[in-house]
């Protein structure tokens, strides 16, 4: 099996003892932070579970809602939003978290709605999804990936050639996943970094900010993984997760831990942010 | 003119809630050692750059979202 394809297995391996240990601590604490965290994290473990499924199982439509829906449209935004409600006051967090959730039910109705459009001709599964979710038009002078289908299709009343993805051209559910993804980079990256300055201004637990810079380092890359996957290069998107999945839990290990002779403070939320 | 048993004297609201925060709980083992040229130049350094690479990143998604969609 390429390599790169084997990394999902170890991301998903990450993200389950990552999601059991923020959830151990909303059991304990009953923060709603810790839930939207536990959460965000499951999902990611979710869509990366789906894509060591795809390497090695082969296609499924449940597995491709799992891995678009969840890691796609919402982890980024529910792992941001604990951030948010880390560091924000009550109401402004209750307010964002409604919006949250009737976002999702939206992206849901828009996912549910392009699932029996799906088209999987395409689907080689020795290739990362990343690779071959979307549809993209081929303008003359393009390179072809050799073996893709190429189709014709009406996209805003013109024909064009293009590339067939799984998710057909124009498929409105990608039109969300910029709004979910901005918001959840800003939250979570800015949120860490903040959390991280305010800690290096007070000259003190020094762990959380080492721990802070490294979550804010591991959501900056599974970030700029995203983003190239938007590019149109996809085939960095399993490393970003796998560095992502590594950093953030060290960084959330090393935030939690209790400095030598240091009491447990009641608030002490692991700097998730 | 000294304040009766029990009277606050000015700074003590200011010291009581600052006593409430969690610098309480933090001896001075937990704190920041004076003079580490780790925390007072290269963490400030790598936070403010990847404030910047953030940015960057987010920039960079909208104008494919803008310009590569579909």
């Amino acid at each position: 099996m390429d390599l790169n394809l084997f990394l999902p297995f170890v991301s998903t391996a990450v993200m389950i003892f990552f999601t059991f240990s923020v959830f151990q601590r909303w059991k304990t604490r009953r923060k709603s932070y810790f839930l939207f965290w536990a959460i965000g994290l499951g999902l990611f473990a979710a869509a990366s579970f789906a894509e060591a499924y795809f390497a090695a199982v082969g296609w499924s439509s449940l597995v491709f809602f799992a891995w678009y829906f969840f890691g796609a449209v919402l982890t980024a935004a529910w792992i941001g939003h604990g951030t948010f409600l880390l560091l924000v006051r009550k109401r402004w967090g209750q307010i964002l978290t409604g919006l949250l959730i009737a976002a999702s039910l939206g992206a849901l109705v828009l996912m549910l709605q392009v699932m029996p459009k799906l088209d999987p001709t395409g689907f080689d599964r020795t290739r990362p999804i990343s690779e071959q979710y979307r549809t993209k038009v081929i303008e003359p002078g393009d390179d072809v990936r050799p073996g893709a289908v190429m189709a014709d299709a009406e996209y805003r009343g013109e024909m064009v050639t293009v590339e067939q993805g799984v998710l057909p051209l124009g498929a409105p559910i990608r039109l969300s996943t910029i709004f979910f993804n901005i918001y959840g980079t800003l939250m979570l990256v800015g949120g860490a970094l903040w959390s991280a300055w305010l800690f290096l201004r007070k000259k003190v637990l020094p762990n959380r900010v080492l721990g802070n810079v490294l979550i804010a380092a591991g959501a900056l890359s599974i970030a700029s993984a995203s983003t190239l996957t938007r590019l149109g290069i996809g085939s960095y998107l399993y490393l970003g997760e796998l560095i992502a999945a590594v950093l953030m839990y060290s960084g959330f290990v090393l935030a939690a831990r209790p400095m030598p002779g240091e009491e447990p403070a009641p608030e002490a939320a692991p700097a998730m942010a | 003119m000294h304040p009766k048993a029990g009277e606050m004297e000015p700074g003590d609201e200011l010291r009581r809630n600052r006593d409430r925060t969690p610098d309480r709980f933090i001896p001075p083992s937990s704190r920041i050692p004076e003079g580490s040229r780790v925390y007072s130049r290269v963490l400030p350094a790598i936070i403010l750059i990847m404030g910047v690479l953030t940015l960057f990143v987010i920039l960079v998604a909208i104008a494919a979202f803008i310009g590569v969609f579909p």
